[in-house]
């Protein structure tokens, strides 16, 4: 809790921007739990209402654990056009899960992701934050085995 | 033949992003200079008169007039904005502006708040560009460190996954900390923008054509393309296209050279479908449009809009109807839920889709998606809404003999216009 106090404080004085102070919240405890959230409305005298009205609008933030390793597929046109669908799929079969789930040992979430703005590699994807381009379904094997490495 | 120009790409791939000794090299930060030297009225005129610079980001609104009307305007702080929240899906223009070349938004960003009298301005840069928020920090910083600042303080703030805060007002609310929703217009921000004060928000792109224009003068800029939206535009493009990449041309460059020039046509021996010229936001356009010039006008012209730049190519192996499944999908995601038309219609308008899509479609769903486009293209609070279903109603012009195939069940219907 003190890391996650430490970052609103050092956002705080830095930007002064909200949004910031959950990005860092989050960074630091993998979502904006309650305590989280308390912290920040205290450090910026705005009441809890106000932060959830803010925070739930965002579709960054988390207000539940996630599994160790984030999957965001790009759903958008551009990556449904070169074939997302099927890279979907191929996860999904790799991974024994849905696209929205996670997987029961808690060490993936695969979840889609609106435009990342890698449409000259399409179809793209985000693991924990790190761009993937051109992973049509073929190389969805590889990209899970380069992970587990 | 495709002539490429680069304006506001100028120094992409010949500069380190991450050098400012580099930029100032290559002629960066001498039109801040100039500017800073100037009268900010004639420095205004010059913007304004100086090719019409009209907004890049998509709405097309004279720079020069926004700048005027916040350099007017009494107050005791002024707010220069830059919309760094490039989310129109198959847009990455700004991408590769800030991570190529983020000093050339500084200076566009600087030279607007010589002309306006700002002290203060924000890029806010959408939080999925971890990469280019880092390089626009690293920029401000070595700017300050030289001192070209020149008082004016500029910072980079992060959003955090929000289409609809690529509009204006809800970009502005989403700055105060707030839900980013929309908000009624006017004011316009020019007037009450950030913290209630004058502000000036400008597209990426629309800050990088700065520097020239200042330099170079009006003259040149009016020179280049189409007469009515002078200059250059980023066009990216993606889909079933052979290169899918990006490049800067004269904005009298016909659709044509942009598809088969840039992108080298349609792969794999496909043809071509359709094309969406803008995003999600705007119309699809058959082959046989091709040999329209891609400025705004030419476009509003077609009935059809530039938006941001982006050019996603389809081709005849797809039923338009699967291509916007996403398409809705991502508006019913994104709407704000502030106004009933659009959080309700679209909702019901990715349901209807994805019914027709998956095979249970009928007549009396046709008629609903024509109903319900037409209802929150007129009720809708904002662009977002207004325009969410401009991708459906341009589908059901020209291509129903897709809808009626999915009605019956049959595979993809095909429709190819050369």
């Amino acid at each position: 809790m003190s890391t996650a106090r430490q970052s609103v404080q050092s956002v705080k004085e830095a930007s002064g921007s909200l949004l910031e102070a959950f990005l860092a919240v989050q960074e630091a405890e993998g979502y904006l739990t309650e305590a989280a959230l308390k912290a920040v409305s205290e450090a910026y005298a705005i009441p809890m209402t106000q932060i959830y009205e803010t925070a739930s609008f965002y579709s960054m933030f988390r207000f539940a654990p996630a599994g160790k390793t984030i999957i965001q597929v790009c759903r958008n046109a551009p990556c449904h056009v070169a074939g997302a669908g099927d890279t979907v799929a191929a996860l999904e079969q790799a991974l024994g899960i849905t696209i929205g789930e996670t997987t029961k040992d808690g060490a993936f979430t695969l979840e889609y992701t609106e435009c990342i703005g890698q449409c000259q590699a399409s179809p793209s994807l985000v693991i924990n934050g790190e761009v993937h381009t051109s992973v049509t379904s073929d190389k969805v094997a590889g990209l899970l085995a380069s992970l587990s490495n | 033949m495709v002539q490429e120009m680069r304006i506001t790409l100028q120094n992409v791939g010949k500069i380190d992003p991450r050098s400012i000794d580099d930029y100032m090299q290559a002629g960066g930060y001498q039109a801040l200079e100039k500017a800073r030297t100037a009268d900010p009225m004639e420095l205004i005129t010059e913007v304004e008169r100086s090719g019409k610079l009209r907004g890049r980001g998509g709405a097309g609104f004279n720079t020069g007039l926004k700048w005027r009307g916040a350099a007017q305007a009494k107050a005791e702080r002024k707010y220069v904005i830059c919309n760094a929240d490039e989310g129109e899906p198959g847009t990455y223009k700004d991408r590769i502006i800030m991570e190529g070349d983020p000093h050339i938004v500084i200076e566009g960003m600087l030279i607007c708040a010589c002309a306006v009298g700002a002290a203060e301005g924000y890029i806010y840069c959408r939080g999925e560009y971890q990469k280019a928020n880092e390089l626009l920090k690293n920029a401000i910083r070595q700017a300050e460190e030289k001192g070209l600042n020149g008082g004016v303080r500029l910072q980079v703030v992060s959003g955090a996954g929000s289409y609809v805060c690529g509009e204006e007002t809800a970009l502005i609310e989403s700055l105060e900390g707030k839900r980013g929703e929309p908000r009624l217009k006017p004011p316009y921000p020019t007037v009450e923008g950030y913290q209630g004060k004058p502000t000036v928000v400008n597209n990426v792109e629309t800050f990088a054509a700065i520097p020239s224009i200042v330099e170079k003068g009006a003259e040149w800029f009016q020179s280049i393309g189409a007469k009515k939206y002078p200059g250059t535009k980023i066009f990216t493009l993606s889909g079933d296209v052979v290169n899918r990449t990006w490049e800067e041309v004269p904005t009298d460059t016909t659709l044509r050279d942009i598809v088969y020039g840039i992108g080298g046509g349609v792969p794999g021996g496909r043809r071509l479908k359709a094309v969406q010229v803008g995003g999600s936001s705007c119309r699809f356009i058959t082959g046989g449009m091709l040999d329209s010039a891609a400025d705004f006008d030419s476009m509003a012209r077609l009935g059809a809009s530039l938006g941001s730049g982006s050019v996603l190519v389809v081709d005849d192996s797809h039923n338009i109807v699967d291509v916007l499944v996403p398409i809705t999908d991502f508006f019913a995601h994104e709407s704000c839920g502030k106004c009933v038309p659009c959080r309700e219609g679209t909702m019901r308008m990715a349901g209807l889709i994805r019914d027709i899509a998956e095979g249970r479609g009928d007549e009396e769903k046709l008629a609903m998606i024509r109903m319900l486009s037409g209802y929150m293209q007129s009720s809708c609070f904002c662009p977002l809404g207004q325009s969410a279903t401009t991708a459906v109603a341009s589908a059901m012009e020209y291509f129903p003999e897709d809808f009626e195939g999915k009605l019956q069940r049959k595979e993809a219907a095909v429709h190819v216009e050369d």
